[in-house]
Formats: C-alpha cells, sequence, structure tokens
C-alpha cells in the first residue's frame, strides 16, 4: 500500500509536472498579455456605452444599496454615468470637470477634478482604461495584469497616501476590448460592485 | 567780505535744510491724509475704510492669453505662491481643496454654534429622517465618497451646507478648479494686501512682487497679467502723473529757457533765475517737515507749484537791471512793490493755517515760507551773485518793450466785458460752479478705469459703496446688533432688494447667539430616542450614528468659538476687516451687495438708527466731505482776501489804490474760476488750489503795473518784466494743460488761462501812481 501510494503519488508529480509543462507551453504559444497590449487594443474603441448594475455594500448599512443604468464613454476624456434607479441622476466627467445633475431636487453642480484627488483617483481609474491611457492611470494606480487575452482581469493598487487611506484596491475585469466588471474595496471595508452589459 | 555776508549765509541755509529733508524726512504718500482731521464718527468710518478698508486692499489679478489648463496651472501656482508672502493677507482663486482640511480641523467642531439656519426644530425625529435619507441618496452617488468621512458624526449635513455658504463663489465660474471670467477667457485671483490701497509706496512693491512671480511661474510666454483695483489704480497714477509731469517739465522748462535766453542772452542769468525757485521749494519742504514732521508727496507737488510764483522774482529784478547802476541799486528800488507782492501772498496762504484738512495747512507752511525764503534770497543774495552788468538786453527786447500795450487805454471796459460775457454763458450752460464729486477728483484716466470695472464685474466683487454699520460699547454688543440686522436684510435679500451682504457673524456669532444655538440642542436621552424612530425602516444599522449623539453631547459642554478658533483660516482675516474698534466703540461693518431697491433698504434700516444702526453710502460720504473741504477752502479763500486788501491798503497807504491792484486780480480770478467751471463741467479742489496761484501771480503784476514809474525808460523796463513773466508763466502752464491727466491738466488751463488774463487786465486797468519807497 506504501509503496503503491508512493508510486501514485510519484506518477501524479510527474503527471502535474507535465501538465504544467503543457500548461506554460500552451500559454507561451500565443504571447502573453501585457498592459500596453492590453491598452492599446482597449484605445482602439473610441466609444464604449453599457448598461451597469451597481452593488454597493456599507459597513452602515444593513442591505446593499443597488443602483441601474447606462455608462458612456467618448475618447478622449468624457466619462458619464446616467442613473436610472433608484433615482434620475447624472454624472458627467469631461475633461477636468464633473457635472452632477439630480433633476428630482433640482440640483446641478460643477466641480473640478482637481479640487477631489479622491474623486480624481477614481475617475481616472475607469476612463484611463477606457481611453487607453496607462500614463495617466499610473498617476494614481500601480496596476497589475492577470488572465488571458480573452479574459483578463486588472488589479489597481493605489499609489497616493492620501488615496491608501480610502481605498485599498480596484479591479477590473473584461473580454477582448470590452469592460465587463469593476470591483471597488474601500478602506473602511464598504464595497462596490458594478456589472456592465454592452450596448451597441 | 561784509558783502557777501548773505550769500555765504544763504549757502549755509540751502545746505542745512537739504541735509535734514534728505536724510532726516518721510515723504508720505498715504492719499486719506488729505481727509480732514476730525471729521467725527462717520468721518472715522469713511477714512478707516478708505485707509484700511477691505475694499481699499483688494488685489484683482487676472491671467489671460493662453489656453485654459495653462491659465489654471498658473493660477494655482500664483496662488500658493502669494499666499506665503507677507505682503498678502489673503489670496483666492476658487481652488477650494487646500483651505478644506484647515477649516474642518478648526471648525467642524464648532457647525451647531456656526450654523446660521438650522431649520425649524431640525433634531426631531421627522427631521431626522429626511435627512438620514438625504444622506442616503449621497452614498449611492459616485462622489458620495467625499460626504462619507462625516456621515456616521454629522448626519444633518450641518458641515457640508455651512462649507457650501462659505466657499460658494458669486462672480466667477469655476474651471479647472480655479476661478474663471464667465467668457473662460480669463483666470481670476483675489488677493488682499496687507498694506493699505493708497499706501503707494507699499502697494507698488506688492505688485511688483507679484509680476515678479507672475513672469517666473507662467507656462506660457505668450501669457499675460492684469491687475486691477484701488492699489493698482494708485501706483498706477502715480505713476503716470510722475511720467507726464516729468516729461511737461521738461518741455516747458526747456520753453521758457528759450524764452529767457533769447531775452536775457546769458546763462548766467538763466542760473541766477532759478535761486529763488529753488531756495523756496527747499525752504517750504522745510517749514513742512518742522512744522508737521513729515511732508506729504501731494505737499510737495503743489506747493512746488504755488512757490512758482518766485520764479517771477528774478525777472522783475533783472528786467530792470541798468549798465548804468549797480544791482543793489535796482534791486532797492523794485523791492518795495516786491515786497508788498509777497508779503500778500504769504498772508493769503496764511489763512489756510486755519483749516481743519492737514493738507491744506501743510500746504500753507510749505507755499508761505517757500515764497517768504524765495523773496529774502531775491532780495539779498541775488544781487551779490548778478555782480555789476550782468544783464544787456538785446537791442529789440528794448525797443519790443518800448510798445505801448495793444488797446491801452481804450479797452478799460474789456475786462468788465469779458467777466460778464463769461458770467452769461455760464448761467445759460448747464455747468454747474463746483464739482464735488470725489471721482472728479481722481487721477486715473478712464481706460483705466474701464479695465478695472471689467474685472469688478468678472469677480462679482461688491464695489463697497454702501455699508451698514452696527456699533456697539464692546465686540459682543456689535456683533449681536449686527445679526439682529441681518434678519431684516434677509428679508430685504428676499424680497429681492438686496443681493446679498458679508457679516463677520458668520464665521463668529455672537455669545448669545452661539448660546441660543447650543440650546437649540436636545439633550442625549431625547435625541438618542428621536433618532431611533428616524432610523426605522432605513436601512442604516442601529448603532453607526454614536458619534453624532458624542459629538452633539460634546457641542452642549463646549466653550464658545472665539476669535482666537479662527487663527489661520481664511475666517481670521475676514472678521479683523468686518469687526473693528474706533473711537471709543466697535463696529461691525456689513457692505451690502447687488442693491436693486435703495429705498426698500434705507426704510427698512431708518428705525434701527436709534440703536446704533447707520446706513453710509460711501459715495454719498465722500462726496460730502470734499463739499465740506472746498466749502472750507473757500471761506479761508475770503479770509485771505481780506487780509490781502488790509495788507494792500496798509502798504499802498490807499484804499482806492489797493482797489485798483485788486481790480485786475480778482477780474482775472473770476473769468479764469468762470471759464474753468464751463470746460470742466464744475470746479474742483485741483483748480481751487491753481487759482490761489494765478491769485499770487498777478497780484505781483498788478502792482508792478500801478507802480510809479521815475523815467519812460523805467516804464519800459517795467512793462518789459511783465511781458516776461506773463509769458513764461503761461509757457510753463499751458504745457501742463496737454496732459490727459486730469490734475494736470486742470492746473495747467487755469494757472496758463490766468496768468493771461491777468497781465492783460492789469495792463488795461493799470493806472501807474507813486508807490512807497
Amino acid at each position: 500500500m506504501i509503496f503503491g501510494g508512493s508510486r501514485i503519488k510519484g506518477g501524479g508529480l510527474v503527471l502535474l509536472v507535465l501538465l504544467l509543462a503543457g500548461v506554460a507551453h500552451a500559454a507561451g504559444s500565443p504571447p502573453a498579455l501585457t498592459l500596453p497590449d492590453l491598452f492599446a487594443r482597449l484605445a482602439a474603441r473610441s466609444h464604449m456605452r453599457a448598461r451597469f448594475v451597481e452593488t454597493k455594500t456599507l459597513a452602515v448599512l444593513k442591505t446593499p444599496l443597488r443602483l441601474e443604468g447606462t455608462l458612456e464613454f467618448r475618447r478622449p476624456a468624457y466619462l458619464a454615468k446616467h442613473v436610472e434607479q433608484p433615482a434620475p441622476e447624472d454624472y458627467i466627467i469631461d475633461g477636468g470637470s464633473v457635472t452632477v445633475n439630480k433633476p428630482a431636487e433640482g440640483q446641478k453642480i460643477e466641480l473640478a477634478l482637481a479640487d477631489y484627488p479622491a474623486l480624481e483617483a477614481f475617475a481616472e481609474s475607469l476612463r484611463a482604461p477606457l481611453a487607453g491611457d496607462l500614463a495617466g492611470l499610473s498617476r494614481y494606480w500601480r496596476p497589475s495584469l492577470g488572465g488571458s487575452r480573452k479574459h483578463w482581469l486588472l488589479a489597481l493598487a493605489p499609489i497616493r497616501p492620501e488615496l491608501v487611506a480610502v481605498v485599498r484596491g480596484v479591479r477590473l475585469e473584461g473580454e477582448d476590448d470590452r469592460l465587463l466588471r469593476m470591483e471597488i474595496e474601500e478602506a473602511g471595508g464598504d464595497h462596490a460592485s458594478l456589472r456592465f452589459e454592452p450596448l451597441p | 567780505m561784509r558783502a557777501k555776508a548773505p550769500l555765504l549765509l544763504w549757502l549755509l541755509w540751502l545746505a542745512l535744510c537739504a541735509w535734514w529733508l534728505l536724510f532726516r524726512t518721510a515723504i508720505t504718500t498715504d492719499l486719506t491724509f488729505f481727509l480732514p482731521r476730525d471729521a467725527g464718527f462717520l468721518g472715522a468710518v469713511l477714512v478707516q475704510q478708505m485707509r484700511e478698508g477691505p475694499a481699499s486692499r483688494v488685489l484683482m489679478i487676472a491671467l489671460e492669453n493662453a489656453d485654459e489648463a495653462a491659465l489654471a496651472a498658473t493660477s494655482r501656482q500664483l496662488a500658493e505662491s502669494l499666499a506665503s508672502d507677507p505682503r498678502f493677507d489673503r489670496v483666492d482663486n476658487g481652488a477650494v481643496g487646500a483651505g478644506l482640511a484647515t477649516l474642518e480641523r478648526r471648525l467642524f467642531g464648532y457647525r451647531y454654534v456656526l450654523d446660521p439656519e438650522p431649520g425649524p426644530e431640525p433634531f426631531t425625529a421627522a427631521a431626522l429622517r429626511a435627512a438620514l435619507q438625504a444622506r442616503l441618496a449621497e452614498l449611492a452617488s459616485p462622489t458620495g465618497m467625499l460626504q462619507k468621512a462625516w456621515l456616521t458624526r454629522d448626519p444633518t449635513g450641518v458641515w457640508q451646507r455651512l462649507l457650501k455658504g462659505w466657499l460658494v463663489p458669486q462672480g466667477p465660474v469655476s474651471r479647472h478648479g480655479v476661478w474663471f471670467a464667465r467668457d473662460g477667457r480669463r483666470a481670476l485671483l483675489l488677493a488682499r494686501t496687507q498694506a493699505s490701497g493708497f499706501d503707494i509706496a507699499a502697494q507698488a512693491e506688492a505688485l511688483e512682487r507679484v509680476r515678479e512671480r507672475f513672469q517666473t511661474l507662467r507656462t506660457d510666454p505668450a501669457m499675460r497679467l492684469a491687475l486691477g483695483g484701488p492699489g493698482p489704480l494708485s501706483v498706477e497714477s502715480n505713476r503716470r502723473i510722475t511720467h507726464d509731469a516729468a516729461v511737461l517739465s521738461v518741455l516747458n522748462s526747456g520753453l521758457v529757457m528759450l524764452l529767457l535766453f533769447g531775452v536775457y542772452r546769458s546763462l548766467r542769468v538763466l542760473g541766477l533765475g532759478l535761486v529763488p525757485l529753488l531756495t523756496g521749494v527747499v525752504s517750504g519742504a522745510a517749514a513742512t517737515r518742522w512744522a508737521f514732521g513729515e511732508v506729504h508727496g501731494i505737499t510737495l507737488g503743489f506747493g512746488a507749484t504755488l512757490v512758482g510764483v518766485a520764479a517771477d522774482y528774478p525777472n522783475h529784478f533783472f528786467t530792470h537791471l541798468s549798465p548804468r547802476e549797480a544791482p543793489a541799486r535796482a534791486m532797492a528800488r523794485i523791492w518795495p512793490t516786491l515786497r508788498l507782492g509777497l508779503l500778500t501772498n504769504v498772508a493769503g496762504f496764511a489763512a489756510m493755517l486755519f483749516s481743519g484738512f492737514a493738507g491744506l495747512a501743510q500746504l500753507a507752511v510749505f507755499a508761505g515760507g517757500g515764497l517768504l525764503a524765495a523773496g529774502l534770497a531775491t532780495r539779498w543774495v541775488l544781487p551779490v551773485l548778478a555782480g555789476k552788468g550782468t544783464v544787456r538786453l538785446p537791442a529789440w527786447v528794448e525797443r519790443g518793450a518800448g510798445f505801448p500795450w495793444p488797446g491801452f487805454p481804450r479797452w478799460r471796459w474789456l475786462p468788465l466785458g469779458l467777466t460778464l460775457l463769461l458770467a452769461a454763458v455760464f448761467m445759460l450752460g448747464r455747468a454747474p460752479l463746483w464739482n464735488d464729486d470725489i471721482a472728479a477728483l481722481n487721477p486715473v484716466p478712464a481706460e483705466r478705469q474701464v479695465l478695472d470695472e471689467a474685472l469688478r464685474r468678472d469677480f462679482g466683487v461688491p464695489d463697497l459703496r454702501k455699508l451698514v454699520l452696527a456699533t456697539g460699547p464692546d465686540a459682543e454688543a456689535a456683533l449681536s446688533l449686527s445679526e439682529a440686522v441681518a434678519a431684516d436684510l434677509e428679508a430685504l435679500k428676499r424680497d429681492h432688494a438686496l443681493g446679498g451682504y458679508e457679516l463677520a457673524a458668520r464665521f463668529l456669532p455672537s455669545r448669545a447667539a452661539q448660546a441660543g444655538r447650543l440650546a437649540a440642542l436636545p439633550p442625549g436621552p431625547e435625541l438618542a430616542a428621536n433618532l431611533r424612530v428616524a432610523l426605522r425602516g432605513l436601512p442604516f444599522k442601529p448603532d453607526v450614528f454614536q458619534p453624532f449623539l458624542d459629538e452633539v453631547e460634546a457641542a452642549r459642554q463646549q466653550a464658545p468659538l472665539s476669535r482666537a478658533d479662527l487663527a489661520d483660516t481664511p475666517f481670521a482675516a475676514q472678521v479683523d476687516s468686518l469687526l473693528l474698534p474706533l473711537e471709543d466703540r466697535w463696529v461691525a461693518l456689513i457692505p451690502l451687495s447687488g442693491i436693486a431697491d435703495d429705498a426698500a433698504i434705507a426704510n427698512k434700516l431708518a428705525p434701527w438708527r436709534e440703536r446704533g444702526v447707520y446706513y453710509l453710502d460711501l459715495r454719498e460720504e465722500s462726496t460730502r466731505r470734499v463739499r465740506d473741504y472746498r466749502r472750507e477752502a473757500i471761506a479761508l479763500l475770503a479770509g485771505s482776501l481780506a487780509a490781502i486788501v488790509l495788507l494792500l491798503g496798509l502798504g499802498l497807504r490807499s484804499l482806492p489804490l489797493a482797489m485798483r491792484v485788486l481790480a485786475p486780480v480778482l477780474g482775472a480770478g473770476l473769468c479764469t474760476g468762470l471759464a474753468m467751471a464751463v470746460l470742466f463741467h464744475g470746479l474742483t479742489l485741483y483748480h481751487l488750489v491753481s487759482l490761489l496761484l494765478v491769485m499770487g501771480l498777478s497780484l505781483d503784476q498788478a502792482l508792478f503795473f500801478n507802480r510809479d514809474a521815475a523815467d519812460p525808460e523805467e516804464r519800459r523796463r517795467t512793462l518789459l518784466s511783465l511781458w516776461v513773466c506773463g509769458l513764461s508763466s503761461v509757457l510753463a502752464f499751458g504745457t501742463l494743460a496737454l496732459s490727459d491727466i486730469n490734475i494736470l491738466r486742470s492746473i495747467g488751463s487755469t494757472v496758463a488761462l490766468g496768468a493771461l488774463l491777468a497781465i492783460a487786465f492789469a495792463a488795461w486797468l493799470a493806472q501807474p501812481r507813486p508807490v512807497p519807497r
């Protein structure tokens, strides 16, 4: 039993090594996805529209918040989040300014991104990948890439101290040149998750 | 040696005065110095506001001619650089990020005493529930993370509301995080200088600093800087006046020199001609320094102008020189006339000594002392320096001077006729006799004022013309009175009679108001119970708002907010400029802006007056000051006229003769005054000072015209001296009239016309009679 077991074990090890080699070989044959590669592919799209469903799990709340709407991006620097549920609200980032429009309250506010470094960092975590702007992203985040060309995963860790105090990390998931998911892990344990469904 | 004694004495005197003036005298440039010394409480407010008030220290900085991002970047760097400069006590470009942390650290704990509009019953279950629902909506938004930091401590959103009230600017719009003009072409920064806007030297230094920082920091070499506000305007106008005065002085000195050289043909004589003038200016300045401890820049300018009468003295002397006699003898001959003219002039200025305006009194000392010294130098120094046979007049001058005055004596009626004609023109025209608007004294050219107004519009800066003053025996009383008035102002704002107002109590509420607001905070158990009810059915976890309950309880126990707690927030300077001690009282200033219905405001505030609240129109108040100033100047002028008549009567030993001397003087003064009133649409203080000079010049000439001549040659020489004096005055001041700066143009045209009329009137009205020897 002991030998047999050991044989099986040894065989398993060999098999594992072979398998791993095979995987490594298989992954090596089409070249691995690199950041510049991914960003170049993302940059090729001039615009993007998607429906989103956002779930926010907050420490102060018993139940998560759920939001629905559409997200729109246009090169070079236009990003709009149109919330439809629970109440209609628009957040439009264009260049360096943010416009917040809350028709229900009759409110329209224009802010400067530069005045709110945290807000700017979050805006860039989404906008820079969509724009294929690796340099812009790297101003706030240290990106690391995983997964395959078909299904990639981009993890962002905050660089700036004031940001570290607020957020642990952001994860973006996509297929080819499409963004499918975004996860935000805040420092206090709060958590937001967005799913995107591309629109034509 | 005995003959040279006056010369030595004179040199010693000049050296002494020069040393004293150069090394021991401050030239002040503070324009408020010319305001009355004792003008009551409202006057003190006016002076204080002009001198130190927030309006006087506002510096508007605009960056233009580059793309938005570059302008914004430079704006940020410039603001940061200037904020650390001690010459500025506030620099604001709309970027809220930086100051936010300081505000939060200093004032978050005081949010309940600072909140002016908690709304009715903000801590009932219903109100709490509405607030919590609003917070929930914020949490859902992508900007929610900004507000989340305060959520559990401040669920009623007091801090956010305070920030919004403090930080939302009215005029400029925010682009790239900094202020821009609405058309997006200019990035805007608002600074407040440490120095008063009228302290020209300090302002010039602050402006130089801004320019220098801008040159280093700008990212685009095409970018331009525009500066506005009282400081840049005073510096600019000072620079332009100095420039124009310098250029025109060179021009007019050149012309006068040319004229004098044509007459005397000797550079030595030209040089000698400067002796009395120079002595007069130096001695006048020294006398002012002695009497007042300082010399004001304006006194120096106007005083030197008035001492200009002394420029005529050497001409009287030189034209009476003859190769056949010693210069001292010629001087002895004309001295009695010269002396009388000199003394009457000095007596005229003496009346101004009694002025309640420090500026006029200084001017009197300067001009009176200066003329006296100039006269003495003419009498004792000039003959010694002249030597024998200095002046040999060319033949054509002698011949020309031999002709009788044109139209004499057939045109005796002309002075009266001209006076009546001008009076008629003045009456028919709509021009007022006096222009007391302080703007008319403003030497800033119109196109510069246009830029300033454009910037003012971009910034939405209130013009700070209208102020409400709440006064009390101490700071607390003034503060709480201002809070009470603010309730009425708030009502006026709702009725759109008023756009807005500033209030020190917004940043530092009175102790009473603070206590009142704290009293509205419910005790811990009650608040906790209300919160429990409010939370029912909402997704918040039950205990997350414990920090809120704790902080409200802490606020209830807290010591009141004081001025010291505002230290290093931008509000410290705001409070200090809006709440200040004045004389034996404290004043809370409430500057109003966007006034739509002045009558409604005045009506609403009228009943407050008996409680020590005043509604003040700075523009109207300053106009009243100028009018008082002018009235006093006229009263003093009447006094000096009486002194002159008395002196002339005594000196000439004949009242009719004195009247004959005075007739052309008064006629010329009256005609010039009327002509200027028509031309300039009312006389200003500049004209009045110039008329004084005209009177001085023409008095000398009239005295010489009425002087008996020993022989025809003497008569010819007298006529010649008057030609030379009159023409040089017209040339000297006629060039000043070319300036486009109102102060120089007013003085120049008044004196040039006055001098011309004075000599013509004196000639036409002259009746040579003996003068005492």
